[in-house]
Parts: C-alpha cells; structure tokens; sequence
C-alpha cells in the first residue's frame, strides 16, 4: 500500500516540473520584460538600463533563471515586483482565507449535493426529481460573480444581515474563524452553489444504480428496515461515483475562488492571483499559478486515496 | 425544441438588434447618464450615458463570439487529441494522455490570468486561450468513444476488406461518436461565456468601451444600490444565454443517443424543459 502511494506521489514530480517549465516559458514570451515594469525605460541610459536588468538576473541565461526562480519561490527569496514582500509568505498568508473558505463550500454542496439527488433518486420522473434536474441546469447556468451581487444586495444591502466583506483577521494577517462566520456565510454559500448542483446530478444517477441493484432487493427481501438498506447497501455502493465527481469539482475551488474572493473583498490567493494580474506582477502570478497546479495534483491524489476508502477492490492495485 | 427557439431568438436579436438600435454601443452622453428606461432609450442608460439596448447586443455579439469561437478552438484539439489518441494507442496515446492531464491540473482561470496578465486581453487572445485550455474533457470523453468503436465489427469488417486505417477512421469511427461531440461542443460554448463573463467582469477578459456582457455587469454593479437594473440587464442575458446552451445539450443528447438514456433512467421530461 505505502509502496503503491510513493509510486503515485513519485508519478506528480515530473508532471508539476512541466507545469512550471510552461508557466516560465509563458512569462518569458510576455512582451517587454519585467524592468521595463519597474522604471520607464525611456528615462533610463543603456547603462542604468543593464544595471537594471543585471539586478533583477535578467542578464542571466534562461536555465539558470529558471532554477534560480523555482528555488526563489521556496525559500522565500523571489518577491513581489509591488511589495517586495516574499511571494511564498504572500500565498502563505492568503492561504488560510481560501483554505477556509474553498473547504467550507466543498462540505456544504457535498453535503447538500448528496442529500438532493439521494433523495430525488427515490422516484425517478417523479416531481422532485424533476424539479432537481431544473434547478440543476439553472444553477451551473448563473455566472459566479451574478450570483454574489444578487445575495449582496438582498442580504447585505437590502436586509442588512450580513456584512458585505471582509474577515476579523488575528493579528496582521490570518484569519479568526469565529468572528469572521457571520462574513463567511456568503462566499461559502456562493462557493458551494454550482459545486452541489454538479454533485446533486452525479449523486442522484448513483444512486439511482445502486438501487436497483439485486443485493438491494435482497436485502429488502430479508427484512432489513428501509434505514438501514439506504445506508448500509445504496450509499455505500453509491459512494465511489460521489467521491469521483467530488473530487472532479474540488480543483474548481480556486477557480471560483479568484471571483468569490474579488467581490467579497477577502484576502485570499484567488484575489491576490488577479490583483497581480491586473499589475503584471509577474513574480506573483507565477507563484499562485504554480500553486494552483500543486493543489490540484494534491487534491487528484486525495481523491484516488479515498476510491481506497470507498472501495475495497481499488485499495488492492 | 424550446432551447433551440430560445438561442435562435438570442442570436437574431445579436445578429440583426444593432441595425434597429439608432445609437452606437460606445456613444456618450454625459448629460443622459443613468436615465431610467424610456421611449428613446428602451432599457435606460448607463453611467457614461450610453444606452443600454445598444451595448447589450452588442456586448452578446462579443460574449457569443468568444464563446463559440473558443468553442471551435476547443473542439479542433479536443477530437485530433482523442481520436488520434483512441484510435492509434501504444505510445502515441500514452503521450497524448500525459499531454491531456498536463493541461487538465492548471486551473484554467489561473492559467488565463498568467497568460492574459502577460499578453494583454485582447479578443483573439481571448479565443484561443480560453479554447485551448477547455479541449481535455472532451478530449478523454472522444478517446473512450473510439475506444469502444475501435473493436466494433463493422471496424473489422472494414479493414478485412482493405480501407486505409485514415479511411476506417474518419468514415467509421469518427462518425460513430459524432453525437458525443455535439453535445460537449454544446455545453462548451454555454461554459466558455461564462468564462468569458468572469474574466471580463475581472477586467482581465473584454477591454471597456468594447462591450460583453460581463463588463457590463461590472459597470453595473458600481451602482447596484440605486441603479440595480444596470447589473441585472446584462446578467440576465448571460443566465438566458447559458442555460439555453446546456438545455439545448441536454435535449440533444437524449436525441443522438438514446442508449445512455436507457442506461441512466434518466425521465425524457426532465430535459426538455
């Protein structure tokens, strides 16, 4: 088993290696280069002009400043072209705010995705089964950004029940998960919308199959209570599509995170990415690019991990 | 099929709705700004005076464009990497597969905002680099296709009586798996507006004064507490566009294949609404 994980821990080396090569290879084809970002270079001699580029390594051949950039993003030494500030304690900072908010959304849409399509599986055609497949295509239909103005202006500026923006944060940075609830209840529900319509349609089919297989009648046959069928012989059999399709949507996390974030005014990775986007801070882009790349590596690997859990036969390749 | 009168009623407005409208989409007038809607400006103006009517069809020509442009780029890529994947295996599948899940683990925004915050936001642009990071879904739906199709009789039965592997292919392969392109294609284009609607709200996607809907949104949005229908119109139009596109998907997969249908007890009721 251990064995077996190393090898697929081994297999994401050379493919985050990739990620970063193309993600180097696109800054580098990025007209002008990043001096010309920090000083006009109309107002500079060609002297000053080297030294400018000398100090940022510009100077040096492509290799070597791409080792010497991955190795800056580890120890802290690449930093933000604006703040100066390391980028690897930029996304260490912003983390915790994605992290926080991204998991949360994830539980609640699993949570209510599975318990939709469960039920509406009870009696396919019915007219909860329809009205699910409605509100599902509706739902993946509505923009992200939409759907936060929208709670925005009901919740925030029309009912005034919510704040707007923002999180308590602890000290400078970080963030204080129980003062910040009341600020979190609108990204997490924003997060979590389309995640559990996606999960409510996969949910449903699923188990929809496992219960019209042969052991459920069996077991409804023996006189198992109803509870304990759903639970012991339709979930569990239904499970291994669930974690599949949870494990599809979780990389959209950070995705939804760069509008989520924007809006709700929260300092997270998302709202960094395309702050320095908008500023060609490239040092910053690249590092929350690459991030995103490992995190939807690790989240792949979470997923086969938990096939294992759901599925016995799988655990034993 | 409702879907499809609902896009076609979306498109003859994009395509013909400009002519009618006697203003240009990016006219100012300062002295109009943030008018309600009225006679001579049926949906209002916005806040450089603009009038709404003109800029929504003209930013549904951009946000259709993008998205069916981007759709085609997506497409292209998608079946040359899973046909050619499915059908040919060994180690051109291995190497297309690996090039496919390379694609698959940058996040696409992510990648859009690397390559956007370097190369500007411009249309073209736009196009390609939403389409060319949005082929791999399909691409691995194709190859698992050809896969299936590849060991059907017919195949063998074609290549017993000496077509070239091109021709077995493309006159019967590719047309077997047709139907699962046009419906991801389908899908695609309802998922690339929004895309596109998300970058251009950003300020990363469409450049003002060009209108999308999604800069529009965001223009709205600066005066949602007084002026919300600013923010709704162009919403609206991305919500009506989009489901109009999955629902049409949805509709047209019942129809090309009615297998799956079966397979998945999936009620005829519940699509074609």
């Amino acid at each position: 088993m251990s064995r077996y994980w190393l090898g697929r821990v081994a297999q994401s080396i050379p493919m985050l290696v990739a990620v970063s090569l193309a993600v180097f290879v696109v800054l580098q084809l990025a007209p002008g280069d990043p001096s010309t970002l920090l000083a006009d270079p109309a107002y500079l001699d060609d002297r000053q002009r080297a030294e400018l580029r000398a100090s940022l390594g510009l100077d040096e051949p492509l290799p070597v400043q791409y080792v010497r950039t991955m190795g800056g993003i580890l120890d802290g030494s690449l930093r933000s072209f604006r703040t100066k500030e390391p980028t690897i304690a930029m996304l260490g900072d912003a983390l915790p705010v994605t992290a926080t908010v991204g998991l949360l959304g994830l539980g609640v849409a699993t949570l209510a995705g599975v318990a939709l399509g469960a039920y509406a599986a009870r009696q396919p055609g019915g007219r909860i089964d329809r009205a699910l497949s409605i509100a599902v295509v509706s739902a993946i239909s509505i923009p992200t950004f939409v759907l936060s103005l929208l709670l925005l202006r009901v919740f925030a500026e029309g009912l005034r029940v919510l704040p707007a923006t923002g999180i308590r944060p602890i000290g400078s940075s970080g963030i204080d998960p129980i003062a910040s609830i009341p600020h979190l209840v609108l990204p997490v529900l924003v997060t979590a919308f389309p995640l559990a319509a996606i999960i409510a349609r996969y949910s449903r089919d699923a188990v929809r199959e496992a219960l019209v297989a042969e052991h459920v009648r069996t077991a409804e046959g023996k006189g198992l209570r109803p509870g304990t069928v759903q639970r012991r012989h339709v979930l569990r059999n239904a499970l291994v599509p669930i974690v599949s399709v949870v494990g599809t949507v979780a990389p959209l996390l950070l995705g939804g995170s760069v509008i989520v974030e924007s809006i709700f005014g929260l300092p997270g990775v998302g709202r960094i990415a395309v702050a320095a986007a908008l500023q060609r801070d490239f040092p910053v882009v690249m590092t929350t690019t690459l991030f995103a790349a490992v995190l939807v590596i690790f989240a792949n690997l979470v997923t086969d991990i938990a096939y294992g859990y759901a599925d016995p036969r799988i655990r034993l390749r | 099929m409702p879907a499809a009168a609902l896009l076609g009623v979306v498109a003859l407005l994009v395509l013909i709705g400009p002519f009618a409208v006697p203003y240009a989409p990016e006219a100012q007038s300062i002295a109009e700004r943030l008018r309600p809607p009225t006679p001579a400006h049926p949906l209002g103006t916005d806040g450089f005076g603009r009038d709404v009517l003109a800029r929504l069809l003209a930013g549904g020509r951009v946000s259709l464009a993008v998205g069916l442009l981007s759709m085609a780029v997506a497409v292209s890529v998608g079946v040359l990497v899973g046909a050619l994947s499915g059908y040919a295996g060994g180690a051109a599948d291995a190497a297309l597969m690996r090039l496919t899940e390379l694609v698959m683990v940058f996040p696409t925004f992510f990648l859009i905002i690397l390559v956007v915050a370097s190369f500007g936001g411009s249309l073209p642009l736009l196009v390609l680099v939403i389409g060319l990071t949005s082929w791999p879904v399909g691409a691995r739906i194709l190859r698992g296709e050809v896969l299936r199709t590849r060991e059907r009789d017919f195949v063998t039965a074609a290549r017993a009586i000496g077509a070239t592997e091109a021709r077995i292919l493309v006159r019967h392969v590719l047309v077997n798996v047709v139907a699962v392109v046009i419906v991801s294609a389908t899908i695609r284009v309802g998922t690339n507006i929004l895309i596109e609607a998300g970058l251009s709200y950003l300020g990363l996607g469409v450049q003002p004064p060009l209108a999308s809907w999604g800069n529009m949104v965001a223009d709205g949005a600066r005066v949602i507490r007084t002026d919300w229908w600013l923010t709704l119109i162009p919403a609206v139009a991305i919500f009506v566009t989009v489901l109009g596109f999955n629902l049409l998907g949805e509709g047209l997969r019942d129809l090309l294949d009615p297998r799956e249908e079966r397979a998945r007890r999936v009620p005829p009721q519940a699509s074609a609404a």
